[in-house]
Order: C-alpha cells, then structure tokens, then sequence
C-alpha cells in the first residue's frame, strides 16, 4: 500500500545574507515525508538541520531568507502562503518541538497558559473548555498531577517535564505534522528515553509524521522508518532506516556510524574510527564535493565537481562519485 | 515512594509564586516601607481628609490675612486669607494626580514605542529610535515652558506637556528589552504555535520587561511633581485659583520673610512626597531584581 505524500521538500534553499558572504545553510535539500512516517535528518552541529526545519514553518529570521524552491505541504506550497495563512498552520497542523525546554517556556506564564494558548489560537474553544483539554494533554503527556500542574511556572519544572509540556503544547491541535528539533539533546539519558517513548506511542496515537531532527544516530535507529544524512546543507545519503545502517554507502555516513564506540569494537580492539578534520568554513566552502578534503577515498573528480544525489539502488539515494560498495569490507582494512 | 512522595508534598506544600516572592523581598526593604507609608498618608491627606473639612480650596477669610496659625486655621492663613492646611491637602491633589499621570501616560508611549521598534528591528527600529533620539536632544525645562505659554495653563495641559517630552527613557529601555527577548526561544516556540507579533510583543514579552518600566515610573513620579512645581514657580504651570505645592510656593514669594511657614510646609510636602516615591522605587528595583544591586 502506497502511503499518502504529506509533505514534500523540494530544492529548498536557505541563504544568510551576511556582512562577511553569503551562508548557505539550506542548499537544495530534496526530502519526502509520508502520513504518519517518522524521517530522521541527521547530521553535525552547522549542517542546516535546525535552519531547514524552521524554513519549512517560514521562520527563519534576518538576515535568513528564503532563496528558492518549494514547501508542499498536503499538496499547497507554503512558501507561497501569506502571513496570515501561516500563523493558522503553526501549531495547528504543522507543530514543533524545540531544543531547550530550560529556555523554550515563558517564565512569565504557568505552564497551562502556555499549553492553552495553542488551543485557543487553533480552536473554538472557550476557555473553560480549553482548560478541560489542556488537562487532559498534560496528563496524556504523562505529567502527574496535572490539575497542580497546571498552575505552576515553568522554574517549578525539571527538564524532562517541561519537555513534557513542550510536546503537550505541540500536539495539543493535532498536527499532521510535527517537528522535533533536538528535543531531547538537552536531556539526560534516562529522562530522554522516556521522551522518546512518549513520542512514539503518541505519534501512533494521533498518527502524526515526525521529522526528526538529531545529531544522535542512535535515536535515529530508535525512532525513524527513514532517514537522511545533511552535510552542509546538502542531503549527501537517503534511505530507510535498515539500509543506512547496514549499508551505509556515502563515506560521511560511513564515518559518522564508525565514530560510535559500540562494545563489538571493544572486543576486536579495533580503534574508534573519527572523521579527519573540521567541518568547513561556510564563508570558505571548498570547491568541489564539500565533503572532500575529509574524505578518506576522495579522488580527482571529487575536487572539481559536486556529485549529484543519485539512486544507486532503489529508495536508496547517495550524494557521492565513490560510494562505498560494501561497508563490512573496508572496516577490516 | 509514596510515602515519599507525600512527605515531599507536605515540605513543599504551596509553591511559591513570582509575586510573593518579590512581596517578601519589598517588605524586608525598611526605606521602602517608610516610603510607601508616607505616600499612603499623604494620598489619604490629599483625597480623604478633605472630605471632612468644611472649608473648599478657594474659601477665604479676609479678616484673617497671614493669620498664624489657632485652631480654627491650623497652619494659620495666606495674604488672600485662605486656609494654608486646606490649600496643601487640594494642593496635594492635583500634584499627585500630575504626578502619576506623568508616570503613567508617558510610559504606556514609551513601551508602544520601544517594544514596535525593538520587536520588529531594522527600519521601523531606525525611524522610530531617530525620533526618540531627536525628542532626547530637546532642553526640556524651555521647552516646557514654550509650550505650557502656547497651550495655556491648566493641570490637563501640564499632563499633556510632561507626557509629551517624557516617553523616550522608557522607549529606550524596552527596545533595548525587546532586542534580547525577541532572541529568546520562547519567543521562536510562541511563533510556532501561531501567535501573531501583537500578541507576542504585549502578551508574552510586556509582562518580562515590567520590573524596570515599573521602577523607572515611581521614579518619574517624584521627577514630575518637582517639574510641576518648578513650573508653577515660574507662573507657567497651574493658575493661582487652582492651588498646587508648586504655585502655593510662587504665591508666598514675596511672603518668605514676613511668615516663613507658607513657603515651608508646601516645600515639606514636595520633598516629602518625592522622596518617598524614590525610596519606593529603590525598593521595587532590589526586589524585582535581586540580582542587580547586592
């Protein structure tokens, strides 16, 4: 059965405008997201992740603008959309998740007020009613207590229950769509679990897609059907989940799986592979494959041109002239 | 556990809230105390106690000029034989109401101004901070002056006058707020739930800029009720039928030498009143912010 297109990401381009150049943190990005499928977007810190998905809800501030392609979004271009018509899809069907829960919560308001807001923008609702919800998503979201709750700010809160909060804010206008951007790295292990959890039982409860934005592959194997690797603002690797796992084709890829100490590793005394060198200076991008002067199997084309993002087996895309033919090999060498 | 957890209940009980936190923190402050308690006696003296006299503030009695004071007249009378008690406590009124007009009127301009300018940036935040700066660059006592002269006296022009020249400190501050608010996450996570600018700009970023606007307004109203009475000294502020601190000290000009006590009870009452209004505002700063100033 063929899942309906809920979104699709089409050469999106985000550009900053600054005093020293042009950043390009968005350069192209192609992505496709289905009703209710979770894709990850992994990549290192700069790599546009975060800027790509606050492009998608058209918030990315000055000096930031949007330098073309497209955001269909249940087949309507939201890049094309008004002001006005935007604010209606933030929150109520396009929602999202932010990074710090210490700092994404106003200290004026309780924690209700805020988690009510939404509600009250998005539904018609009155006030008394919205309040009913409100409780009803805090306890949802697992906060015990939540009548108490409801009235406490946000400094009377740990990490986790804000981040609780949080999601319960995001899903309280069921969104088709929601957007998590690193919203659980500010948490610790045992705490972000229990996020996790929560995200999925209640992405299955509501059967909302998520694209999940992460630098961590290992919440990327937890959570996604599919996944896709950025690198400076490039898509370089695009797969289910399985696949870039298992066969990881692209060297940045390569690396990044390699670079997770596991307890195999340990075993064999194999070295903990890291990937050479920085990620490159976006006022100074090398010419070329932008991955190349890191890339151990990097040749002379790789210098000159940029490879395009090509099928190499089905539903299997790399953005690369080399790609990795069998991954188990070259980890012996 | 849950024996724990009820012993935790019972520990913490009621969380304590902004408000009562910063409550506790004011009333610790003595000076602020003391301010508050004179600005409360003398606002029930200004607006209270009249009530029960039966002389208004233009009753006089001229067989009684510059009479001193008996128990009918308990701070004795002036050179048109009025009451000088019954002229500080109407006095009072109209300083006051000057006062916390001058605060209150310029400072709602000055957060429209500042929070539009420091919210949206750019070229609204470079017109609008221009014309702060300009209106910055004028002398205020003169131009006071020139325009208590132009629109003719009277308390509601003086209002109008001081909240015309008065907004700018505040526009200043809040658009140096809004600039860093406006970075905030929360900020970010209220736009992705929908909000619109104006709600974020006065719901959820007015109520964080509140502790300094607060502050800088009792300050400003001790400022004003001194420009008030510096103008009515030099005749442009209220006419003389209607009488204020300031113009009760002009009237008695002439009278300093012959009885002293006319020019110096209305000259206790300002300096009283201003410097309660200051102590009270060193109080809310040290408890709003706590972190500033210890």
């Amino acid at each position: 059965m063929k899942k309906e297109l809920l979104l699709e990401i089409k050469d999106l381009k985000t550009y900053f405008y600054t005093d020293t150049g042009i950043v390009k943190a968005v350069d192209g990005i192609n992505l496709k997201l289905h009703k209710s499928e979770v894709l990850g977007l992994v990549g290192e810190s700069g790599c546009g992740k975060s800027v790509a998905s606050l492009s998608i809800l058209r918030l990315v501030d000055q000096p930031g603008k949007n330098a073309g392609g497209e955001v269909i979004f249940k087949g309507e271009d939201l890049l094309k959309k008004s002001e006005e018509e935007m604010r209606k899809i933030r929150g109520s069907e396009i929602a999202m998740i932010f990074q710090e829960p210490m700092t994404a919560l106003n200290p004026v308001y309780t924690i209700g007020n805020q988690v009510m807001e939404a509600i009250l923008i998005h539904q018609d609702v009155n006030e008394e009613e919205a309040k009913k919800k409100t409780v009803k998503m805090l306890e949802l979201v697992g906060i015990p207590d939540p009548e108490k709750r409801f009235n406490e700010y946000p400094h009377e809160m740990s990490g986790g229950m804000r981040q609780r909060a949080m999601i319960a804010m995001a899903l309280s206008c069921n969104p088709d769509l929601l957007i998590s951007d690193e919203a659980t790295t500010a948490l610790d292990v045992t705490i972000q679990a229990q996020i996790l959890e929560l995200m999925k039982d209640l992405q299955k409860k509501i059967e909302a897609a998520i694209l999940f934005i992460t630098h961590d592959l290992a919440l990327v194997a937890e959570m996604a059907d599919t996944v896709a690797v950025a690198y400076m603002g490039k898509i370089v690797e695009y797969s289910s989940v399985k696949n870039i796992f298992k066969d990881p084709r692209h060297p940045y890829t390569y690396g990044l799986l390699k670079s997770i100490p596991s307890l195999i590793t340990k075993k064999t005394k194999q070295p903990l592979l890291a990937i050479e060198g920085m990620i490159p200076s976006p006022h100074n991008m090398p010419k070329g494959c932008y991955f190349h002067p890191r890339c151990p199997f990097a040749t002379d084309i790789c210098r000159k041109q940029m490879p395009e993002l090509k099928e190499i087996k089905p539903g299997h895309l790399v953005r690369c002239f080399n790609p990795i033919e069998n991954a188990k090999e070259v980890s012996k060498k | 556990m849950s024996t724990l957890r009820t012993e935790v209940q019972f520990t913490e009980s009621k969380p304590e809230s902004y408000l009562s936190r910063v409550t506790k923190r004011f009333l610790k402050h003595k000076l602020a105390i003391i301010g508050l308690i004179s600005v409360g006696s003398i606002v029930i003296f200004s607006f209270i106690v009249p009530l029960f006299f039966e002389y208004g503030s233009t009753f006089s009695d001229f067989s009684y000029l510059y009479g001193s004071p008996n128990s009918q007249y308990l701070l004795g009378t002036d050179s048109m034989g009025h009451d000088l008690f019954t002229r500080l406590m109407y006095g009072g009124r109209i300083s006051l109401i000057v006062g916390f007009s001058a605060a209150i009127i310029p400072a709602i301009f000055g957060i429209i101004v500042g929070a539009v300018a420091g919210y949206y940036g750019g070229l609204a935040d470079n017109i609008l901070m221009r014309i702060t700066d300009a209106f910055l660059s004028v002398p205020a006592f003169p131009i006071y002056m020139a325009l208590a002269k132009l629109m003719g006296q009277g308390v509601l022009n003086i209002i109008l006058v001081f909240s015309f020249l008065g907004w700018m400190t505040n526009a200043r501050i809040v658009r140096g707020m809004y600039l860093s608010l406006k970075e905030n996450e929360y900020t970010e996570a209220a736009k992705a739930i929908g909000v619109s600018n104006a709600r974020i700009i006065f719901r959820h970023l007015l109520p964080n800029t509140m502790a300094p606007i607060l502050v800088s307004m009792t300050l400003t109203v001790g400022g004003a009720i001194l420009s008030e009475a510096g103008l009515s000294f030099l005749g442009l502020g209220v006419p003389p039928s209607t009488p204020t601190w300031g113009n009760m000290l002009t009237n008695s000009q002439q009278d300093i030498f012959l009885a002293p006590r006319l020019v110096i009870w209305p000259g206790i009452m300002i300096f009283l009143t201003v410097l309660s209004f200051n102590f009270i505002g060193d109080g809310l700063r040290d408890a709003l912010d706590p972190k500033l100033y210890r």
